[in-house]
């Protein structure tokens, strides 16, 4: 019987008085905004709480669209249920019921133009909670997402938000909006290994940005480092789903993008390493034309693979000494070339 | 200079100061620490120790003339739950009423150098008035808060925030008073001040229900601005159960010092239990 369990009953007790008081337009509720006001100062805020609150703002939303004066209990309650919350947090052992009533927070929270307002709303739609994720609801803020860089100064924490929402939305529904604006905000987010919880959606996303023809051509280096990284490639499994596109390393010789090429033979020995003699001639020719121009790659893939391979068992091993064998080859072949 | 920022620890009056460790074990209360929710044995504790205190102050206000020791019983009778001791300790309230007065000159401005008496004794009288009228509109009669045109210095907004309560001519204006923060009160006021509001909004709940369009417009007038100062978790609780209070979802003081914590009618018959034990 702490302090938490007293605060947590009045709280319910509260949420009960208010639900009513927040459907209408009477004077009482002039009472709910020093309510709120008082909420927000609390310190140690209840989970439940966060749980009340969201449900304050469908009801809002429900009686009023968050117009007028319930705009602003709209954004209080959304400050209350969120904004106490680390931007690492991703789940919590709450029930987040998302209604249709809460895609009206979209347009009132980005037009706004408040970053920590932004960051409430993108938290309440990316935290994993008893309910999924409301993915129909992020898909919603793309058209805002896409340009918030350049309307909104991001804080660490809505960075980190903006990060987890661009994985969860996925490449496709930022596809519509043009992939070089998609690929600017990408840049601007100057994603690290250590920004992404989601290593499998990231991997994925960076997979289909590359494959797309835009996507190839603009996707920053930084972002290309980050998609060879074996702690993504990892979780992800080369199959139906995630097809090979031997386009793309044509491309990349083509284009003299001897960086890119670089990784993207990383990625393609730890996707889909090639099984049959004539996939390992067709990547060992590759492999021999990128030794040429850079020196450092072998030893660079080497690193990669070494990490990758001490994972997951016998068949990487294997693949490592394919690989290993095919490294060395063509590695003779451009030296050979060289002289 | 100012004995009032170093207010003794908080009594049960307090009413919801300090968290402490569950009382369901039935540990001694940590001095200056009390709770809601008590259970059957803290209850009675806290009980003995205030009687102890209302006895205590009752008789320093009567019979010593040492001003340190008048000031420390001033304002100790500014928390001390009056009315609860089961033995009718007389309530020095005539004598701090007019030590209340003592301090303001015929300009109505205090006195240079009793500032922190008139806050205490004003703070006093407040409180016992509260108290009476927790009790009963009949029995708050005996405590009568007497209209007032104070003034106080302007650096001293403690004691100027209380004056407007004590001026304040309706209960629905009080509170509205009481719910104002500023920025220059001190901490220990402001949890003060909560705990009063407490009071206040059982009286008003008691007696009006919940805020009417009337009272509503009392409060459009004095637009209370949203305070942007911070405020400690009992404070914040003391003003989340006023707010249930004031809307439709009141919850009695009797339901916060039962073992019970699930507000609802089971605490009322363990309530009921708790006193059929203690006669």
């Amino acid at each position: 019987m702490f302090i938490s369990d007293r605060l947590e009953q009045v709280l319910s007790r509260l949420s009960e008085a208010i639900v009513p008081a927040l459907c209408t337009f009477n004077p009482r509720l002039h009472l709910l905004q020093y309510i709120l006001h008082d909420l927000t100062k609390l310190e140690t805020r209840p989970w439940r709480l966060t749980e009340m609150a969201y449900g304050w703002c469908s009801v809002i939303c429900e009686n009023t669209q968050g117009a007028g004066y319930h705009r602003n209990l709209l954004l209080l309650s959304l400050e209350i249920g969120f904004r106490h919350l680390h931007p690492h947090r991703s789940t919590l052992p709450v029930k987040l019921t998302h209604t249709i009533h809460h895609r009206h927070l979209v347009d009132i929270v980005f037009e706004s133009r408040n970053g920590d307002l932004i960051a409430d709303v993108l938290h309440a739609w990316t935290l994993r909670t008893y309910t999924d994720e409301p993915l129909w609801l992020l898909d919603m803020c793309v058209r805002h997402l896409i340009d918030l860089h350049h309307l909104v100064p991001f804080s660490s924490k809505l960075r980190q938000l903006v990060i987890r929402s661009v994985a969860l939305i996925g490449y496709r529904g930022f596809e519509q909006m043009g992939v070089e604006r998609f690929i600017e905000l990408l840049d601007h987010l100057h994603v690290g290994i250590e920004d992404i919880g989601e290593w499998t959606r990231w991997g994925r996303l960076l997979l289909d940005i590359v494959q797309s023809t835009e996507g190839i051509q603009h996707l920053s280096h930084q972002s290309w480092g980050l998609l060879v990284e074996p702690r993504i490639l990892g979780q992800l499994r080369g199959g139906d789903d995630i097809t090979y596109d031997p386009q793309i390393t044509t491309y990349l010789e083509g284009a003299k993008e001897w960086e890119k090429l670089e990784c993207w033979m990383g990625v393609i020995w730890m996707l889909w390493p090639p099984e049959t003699e004539r996939s390992k001639e067709n990547l060992e020719r590759a492999m021999v034309s990128l030794f040429r121009q850079r020196p450092g790659a072998p030893r660079k893939l080497k690193q990669w693979m070494d990490r990758w391979s001490q994972h997951d068992g016998q068949r990487r091993e294997d693949v490592f000494k394919t690989f290993q064998w095919v490294c060395k080859r063509a590695h003779e072949t451009s030296q050979q070339e060289i002289l | 200079m100012s004995p009032k920022k170093a207010d003794p620890p908080p009594t049960e009056s307090d009413h919801l100061s300090e968290g402490t460790e569950p009382m369901s074990g039935e540990k001694p209360t940590p001095p200056g620490n009390t709770m809601p929710w008590l259970g059957p044995a803290a209850l009675v504790s806290l009980q003995r120790n205030n009687a102890n205190d209302a006895r205590c102050v009752s008789w320093i206000l009567k019979n010593i003339t040492d001003p340190e020791a008048l000031d420390t019983a001033v304002r100790l009778a500014g928390t001390v739950r009056w009315f609860e001791d089961r033995i009718d300790t007389e309530v020095p309230y005539d004598f701090i009423v007019s030590t209340f007065h003592e301090c303001f000159g015929s300009d109505g401005e205090v006195r240079p150098g009793l500032w922190d008496r008139a806050y205490n004794s004003g703070r006093a009288m407040l409180w016992i008035n509260i108290l009476a009228m927790c009790k009963s509109a009949e029995f708050a009669r005996r405590f009568p808060l007497q209209t007032i045109k104070y003034t106080s210095p302007d650096f001293d907004d403690d004691l100027s925030g209380l004056l407007e309560v004590c001026k304040a001519s309706s209960v629905c204006c009080r509170l509205v008073h009481l719910l104002v923060i500023r920025s220059g009160f001190t901490p220990m006021h402001i949890r003060w001040v909560s705990n009063t509001l407490l009071h206040l909004s059982w009286v008003h709940q008691a007696t009006s229900g919940t805020l009417d369009n009337s009272d509503m417009i009392v409060l459009f007038i004095h637009q209370p601005q949203p305070t942007t100062i911070p405020l400690d978790t009992v404070t914040i609780l003391n003003r989340l159960l006023t707010w249930c209070n004031l809307l439709d979802s009141a919850v009695k003081e009797e339901v916060l010092k039962v073992h019970d914590k699930s507000c609802d009618t089971s605490c009322f018959c363990f309530f009921s239990c708790l006193h059929l034990v203690h006669q």
